[in-house]
């Protein structure tokens, strides 16, 4: 996947702009608020229609304009294409495909694979397990079709449930009612967890091995652990009867709490540094570069799924990594088709590569190798 | 709004209906102040007319002009077969495929916690009277295919399976979470011949 230009209408800091990348790996340059992260917002924004900083689409509208856009030229393997996506106050967002606008919004994730690491995406080894379960659903989301209606389908029984369970009492008819929606939740949540775990088996070595090749000497391991206790390599209709069952051994604990106990929305993702917990014994360099082998396994997921090398958007990524291991980074996202990197470091302190590189100054974009 | 008051105050009530904004609203008003006097009479007729004359039957609870409705009353209608839908579009649905020919009866709407709608809310006690004289042997469960419909469905099962009446699902080529409404005839006729039994 390539950008070959990009256009921006009132998009945060940026007025009106545009850009033309250079294939494989740009980098911007540039003191503190000059633009720089707004930039890579605007391709993520351009790739999947959010924000990887606010869920207010407004907020990325230039100093509260009514409007705002993002377009680009696109060079996918299939040719070129022209993909545009504007927001407006009174219509929400709406996308483009060679001008030609779309039915459905939802439609635009798959137009242009993408990848971002932003220092939040941190989060990934330091917060909690929703952190990491979102993650691995917005992976998912861009990689398969059908995980969007399971988890759409899922959220909404597991809310009837929740409501059912806060809204009646332990009647018999109750529970008859309750087995209804054990029936309908086990289903779509079976789907969700087989499909996690089969992601998740496929990232596990590229994860460790992209940690080796970014220096670290650790061995870095990601398991699956679902809420449910079931066997490493769980099928479909192991892990439904295996949910059935456990919903109905919680019955009591379930109206008691008046909450579903069990199931994928309480799976955790566990990641493992040498066999200790990352996020309690990780240094800030060492967790930094676990999410970044994550990010990259993620990026080779896609690939594999879409047939589309993802473009990468490395927000300030090089803060917390030694001249090394910045220098093997960069190696390394050399070799995908194109990449965004930001750096509030002068251009010296950068490894040496064949990258372009771009000074940021607000408003203004200037080569400067 | 600088519209005279009649008319903004028609405006805004042509805006309560479901499916309309405000610029159709708007166009709808300036359409029914340019019909001719006898085409708005006549709308404002059917209106009051239809809200007049049209209930639900006591029996099904479908829409009817007379109660009982000409389906419960119809000698010609099988009177072991009851048919549980959703609400009386699907009636309609259901009525064109010419398939059926058995009696209906409207729940009016589906199991829906989070929307308050238990079994209380809806026609289920009127459905399990329907249901004591022993006349019934079959009942089809022809609620909406998405979750809600689906509980629904296996909730009526097993009410209705301990008084030893059949209960059937219709189950075969309706998209999934697909509303009966919208089912084409085809697949409505081919899904009536392939109920499972439930
Ligand atoms: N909607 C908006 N309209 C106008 N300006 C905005 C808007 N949103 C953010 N900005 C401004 O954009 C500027 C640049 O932000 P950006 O995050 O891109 O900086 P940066 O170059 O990445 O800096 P740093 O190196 O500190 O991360 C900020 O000063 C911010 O005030
Ligand atoms: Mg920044
Ligand atoms: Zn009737």
């Amino acid at each position: 996947m390539q950008l070959k230009q990009l256009n921006l209408v009132n998009f945060r800091s940026w007025d009106e702009f545009i850009f033309k990348p250079a294939a494989g790996l740009n980098i911007f340059c540039g003191g503190n608020a000059q633009g720089k992260t707004n930039l890579l917002e605007s391709i993520f924004f351009l790739a999947t229609g959010t924000s990887f900083r606010t869920y207010r689409d407004q907020e990325m509208a230039h100093r509260g304009a009514s409007a705002f856009a993002v377009g680009g030229q696109v060079l996918a393997a299939a040719g070129e294409f022209y993909l545009g996506v504007s927001w407006t106050e009174t219509e929400g967002k709406t996308f483009t495909v060679n001008r030609q606008e779309q039915p459905r919004f939802a439609d635009l994730l798959g137009h242009l694979p993408a990848v971002a690491f932003t220092p939040e995406d941190l989060s990934l080894i330091k917060g909690g397990p929703r952190q990491r379960r979102q993650a691995l659903n917005f992976l998912l989301l861009q990689t398969d079709r059908s995980y969007y209606f399971y988890l759409r389908e899922f959220n909404r029984v597991l809310g009837q449930r929740n409501s059912h369970l806060k809204r009646s009492r332990p009647s018999p008819g109750n529970e008859l009612l309750l087995l209804s929606w054990d029936e309908q939740l086990t289903q779509p949540g079976a789907e969700l967890m087989v499909r996690r775990q089969r992601a998740l088996a496929a990232m596990a070595p590229w994860i460790k091995e992209y940690n080796f090749r970014l220096g670290s000497r650790k061995e870095l391991s990601v398991f699956y652990q679902p809420d449910l206790a079931l066997k490493p390599g769980f099928d479909l209709p192991s892990a439904r009867e295996k949910f059935k069952q456990q919903l109905l051994q919680n019955r009591k604990d379930e109206w008691r709490r008046r909450l579903t106990l069990s199931g994928p929305q309480r799976d955790e993702i566990q990641i493992l540094l040498d066999n200790q917990e990352i996020r309690n014994f990780g240094s800030q360099g060492e967790q930094r570069l676990a999410t970044l082998a994550w990010k990259l396994a993620e990026a080779k997921y896609i690939k594999e799924h879409t047939g589309q090398d993802p473009i990468l958007l490395l927000d300030d990524v090089y803060s917390e990594l030694d001249v090394e291991r910045r220098r093997f980074l960069t190696e390394q996202v050399n070799r995908s088709e194109q990449t965004f990197i930001t750096t509030a470091e002068p251009k010296e302190n950068l490894p040496s590569s064949s990258a372009a590189v771009w000074q940021v100054t607000l408003g203004n974009i200037e080569r400067l190798q | 709004m600088y519209y005279p008051e009649p008319m903004g105050r028609l405006i805004a009530q042509l805006r309560k209906l479901p499916g309309i904004g405000p610029r159709t609203a708007q166009r709808l008003a300036f359409h029914i102040l340019d019909i001719p006097d006898q085409e708005a009479k006549q709308l404002i007729e059917a209106i009051a007319t239809a809200r007049d004359e049209v209930s639900h039957c006591s029996i099904c609870g479908n829409l009817a002009t007379e109660d009982p409705c000409n389906l419960c009353s119809s000698p010609g209608r099988d009177r072991s077969l009851i048919c549980v839908l959703q609400d009386p579009r699907a009636v309609v649905a259901m009525e064109r495929t010419h398939e059926y020919k058995g009696l209906y009866h409207v729940l009016g709407g589906a199991i829906s916690p989070m929307e308050g709608i238990g079994p209380d809310e809806l026609r289920v006690k009127e459905l399990i009277q329907r249901l004591q004289d022993g006349t019934v042997k079959e009942v089809v469960l022809a609620t909406d295919l998405n979750a809600e419909g689906e509980v629904t469905a296996t909730y009526l099962a097993r009410l209705i399976k301990p008084l030893g009446i059949k209960t059937t699902r219709l189950a075969h080529g309706l998209p999934v979470g697909g509303d009966l409404e919208y089912a084409d005839q085809v697949t409505l006729a081919k899904a009536f011949e392939g109920r499972r039994e439930l």
